[in-house]
């Protein structure tokens, strides 16, 4: 292999579980035992590559073969340089030891020694932001600080390669931040990263190039963005518009039931960008409850939201009396290019407490205009109207 | 594959010597006086047996430090022999994430038995003298002893924990197997009251054999003879040639089962 590749995965297959003690109950390797099936990649120095996929999907099987914990079974694994397994996180931490003494442990078997160690405890502290709890017996942290340990181990360990399993979703979002900029900034140096990860927007930030993994399979390998669409894409599947009809008596949704919706809809069948629609609801009131907030959010299909329309009317005509009745929401061009939203609606008195809350209550498939999806890409949510425009010296 | 942490043997042992040790006796009273509890009960458990079944004394060897020094081997072994399953277990890990050398968790579990049994031997030594045995130059061969019987409890912990991880029954088993063979080594009756249909028993049982050249050596001033320890070394050299290999074996594997 080049000197640039630093991992080298060449037709990997891997079964799972320990081959039986007695040689003659051995079987060849069957397709359908196999957690790995004929995996090949190849990851350049400083590079990064994503992993997505379902669960069960062979995610952390690969992660191990690659840290050297567990052996192919058939195909060859190279790899040129150190590296570090930020899986199983807890793994390895001793509960009973403090934060300082684990991350002497756990640097010493990294192959530190006695001096390196004294050199790289502060810097892990510091990192972890542990100062008052570092000489505190791990088992008294919260899983937020365990996890900031281990990061912080982990990226002060300066291996050539991370192996990083879902990790970055554990602790609190200004921390979850420092940790992409520590990786940025280690990308930055000529580590080599492996991810995985569920989101396929933190994917396409943080790797050059991505694999998707189905049933033990390589599905999808190349570019992340391109990854990440075919992914978003993908995961759309056949749902199709869908409206929502409740029975009075379901009281398993949360608010305090004064109010119920009963039925939701939008008035037309289909919805083109660009379309002026209304999103309609009835409900029927038990009592009296005069003014009411409504929210009504739409979320693409990984329910990330995308915006809220929001009533606070003061005005006598949304007083709710007891009885049926209907509410109508108008759009007027509807910018967004997701393939498909969900809605949420929820109703609150305006003194503040929920009266309805139903999620998901309508799926809209909305057609997209090829020459728009084409400029915006698929991934994108909205589209916003832009012209550019440049100045500049002619060159010579 | 091939990718292994160069990371010192001992030094990794020791680091994770010193955190079980920590760990272990952290939240005790005791902490390391815990240790001598059980040759304290044994010692006592024996005497009484002694008493109720009116066992003979072993010639020319005062009852106290015999037993002792019984007791003494026979804890070192048993314990090391239980250790390395879980030593390894509790490591799991760490083996699951670190291409780590998993028998630096066997060597490391053998680190608590080898410090109680220096204390036992500088105590049975002192207990000895006190009971009027004559120091002696064999009392050199001890040591060696010691290290031999710990080799064959680690060669047999390494099979009993590749055992053990593909089925754990032997692991569950192994408590009631010590207590037997602790009743088929002579620890608190003499070898010669052994019934002569029953000796080959004995004759086949290392232990057996390392007990009773410990104690000529402590008590009676022999050198160990080349039968038993030609049986010893055997049996030491047979427990890691099985158990070696299919220890590593199974730890290959070991990250995908426990």
């Amino acid at each position: 292999m080049s000197d640039d590749i630093i991992i080298d995965v060449k037709n990997v297959w891997k079964r799972y579980g320990l081959p039986p003690l007695l040689p003659w109950k051995r079987r060849a390797l069957h397709e359908n035992d196999c957690a790995l099936k004929d995996i090949s990649f190849q990851v350049r120095r400083g590079g990064s590559l994503g992993i997505l996929g379902r669960n069960g999907a062979g995610k952390s099987t690969l992660l191990k073969l690659l840290a050297g914990v567990t052996p192919p079974d058939k195909g060859s694994i190279d790899i040129r340089g150190s590296i570090f397994p930020m899986i199983e996180l807890n793994a390895g931490i001793s509960m009973e030891l403090s934060g300082r003494e684990n991350i002497q442990l756990l640097a010493t078997i990294m192959g530190f020694n006695d001096k390196a160690i004294r050199r790289l405890e502060p810097e892990v502290v510091d990192f972890s932001e542990l100062e008052g709890w570092i000489d505190k017996p791990v088992w008294q942290y919260s899983s937020g600080m365990l996890a900031r340990l281990a990061f912080g181990i982990a990226v002060h360990a300066r291996a050539d390669i991370l192996l990083v399993d879902e990790v970055l979703s554990t602790g609190d979002i200004m921390f979850q931040k420092k940790c992409h900029l520590k990786i940025q900034e280690m990308l930055q140096q000529h580590v080599t990263l492996l991810f995985v990860t569920h989101s396929p927007y933190q994917m396409e930030r943080i790797c050059e190039n991505a694999i998707i993994l189905k049933h033990g399979r390589i599905d999808l390998y190349g570019n992340s963005s391109l990854v990440m669409q075919t992914y978003i894409s993908r995961s759309i599947g056949e749902e199709t518009t869908k409206f929502s009809q409740f029975e009075l008596s379901d009281i398993s949704r949360p608010g305090t039931g004064d109010l119920r919706i009963i039925r939701a809809y939008i008035d037309k069948e289909n919805v083109v960008y660009g379309d002026n629609f209304c999103i309609l609801f009835e409900y029927f009131a038990k009592e009296d409850i005069g003014n009411v907030s409504i929210v009504i959010k739409i979320k693409n299909n990984l329910s990330v939201p995308i915006t809220n329309l929001h009533l606070m009317s003061k005005d006598a005509s949304f007083s709710v009396k007891k009885g049926y009745g209907t509410i109508k929401c108008h759009i007027s061009q509807f910018k967004l290019t997701c393939k498909i939203v969900y809605i949420d609606i929820r109703i609150a008195s305006t003194k503040g407490y929920d009266l309805d809350r139903v999620q998901d209550v309508l799926v809209l498939n909305i057609d997209v205009p090829p020459h728009i999806e084409c400029r915006i890409g698929s991934e994108s949510m909205v589209y916003l109207d832009c012209h550019f425009s440049h100045e500049g010296s002619l060159s010579a | 594959m091939g990718y292994m942490l160069e990371t010192p043997m001992l030094g990794l042992a020791k680091a994770i010597f010193k955190r079980d040790f920590k760990s272990q006796f952290r939240r005790t009273l005791f902490g390391p006086l815990l240790a001598f509890l059980s040759p304290v009960i044994y010692l006592t458990v024996f005497i009484f047996f002694r008493m109720m079944f009116g066992l003979p004394k072993a010639e020319g060897i005062p009852t106290l430090p015999f037993l002792f020094s019984g007791i003494a081997l026979w804890l070192f072994f048993s314990t090391i022999l239980g250790a390395i399953y879980p030593g390894v277990s509790a490591n799991m890990g760490i083996l699951r994430k670190m291409p780590v050398n998993p028998l630096i968790f066997a060597i490391s579990a053998t680190g608590m038995p080898l410090l109680t049994i220096s204390i036992y031997l500088a105590l049975l030594l002192c207990m000895s003298l006190y009971f009027g045995v004559a120091p002696s130059w064999t009392w050199l061969c001890l040591p060696f002893l010691v290290i031999l019987v710990g080799l064959f409890a680690m060669g047999l912990g390494l099979l009993v924990c590749a055992l053990g991880i593909y089925k754990r029954d032997i692991i569950v088993l192994l408590p009631i197997i010590l207590q037997l063979g602790m009743f088929v080594t002579p620890i608190f009756f003499p070898p010669d009251i052994v019934p002569a249909q029953f000796r080959w028993a004995v004759s086949i049982n290392p232990m057996a054999h390392a007990v009773t050249m410990f104690r000529d050596a402590l008590f009676l001033e022999h050198i160990p003879a080349a039968f038993p320890l030609g049986v010893t070394c055997g049996m030491t050299l047979l427990a890691w040639l099985v158990g070696y290999p299919l220890f590593r074996r199974t730890m290959r594997y070991a990250a995908d089962t426990i």
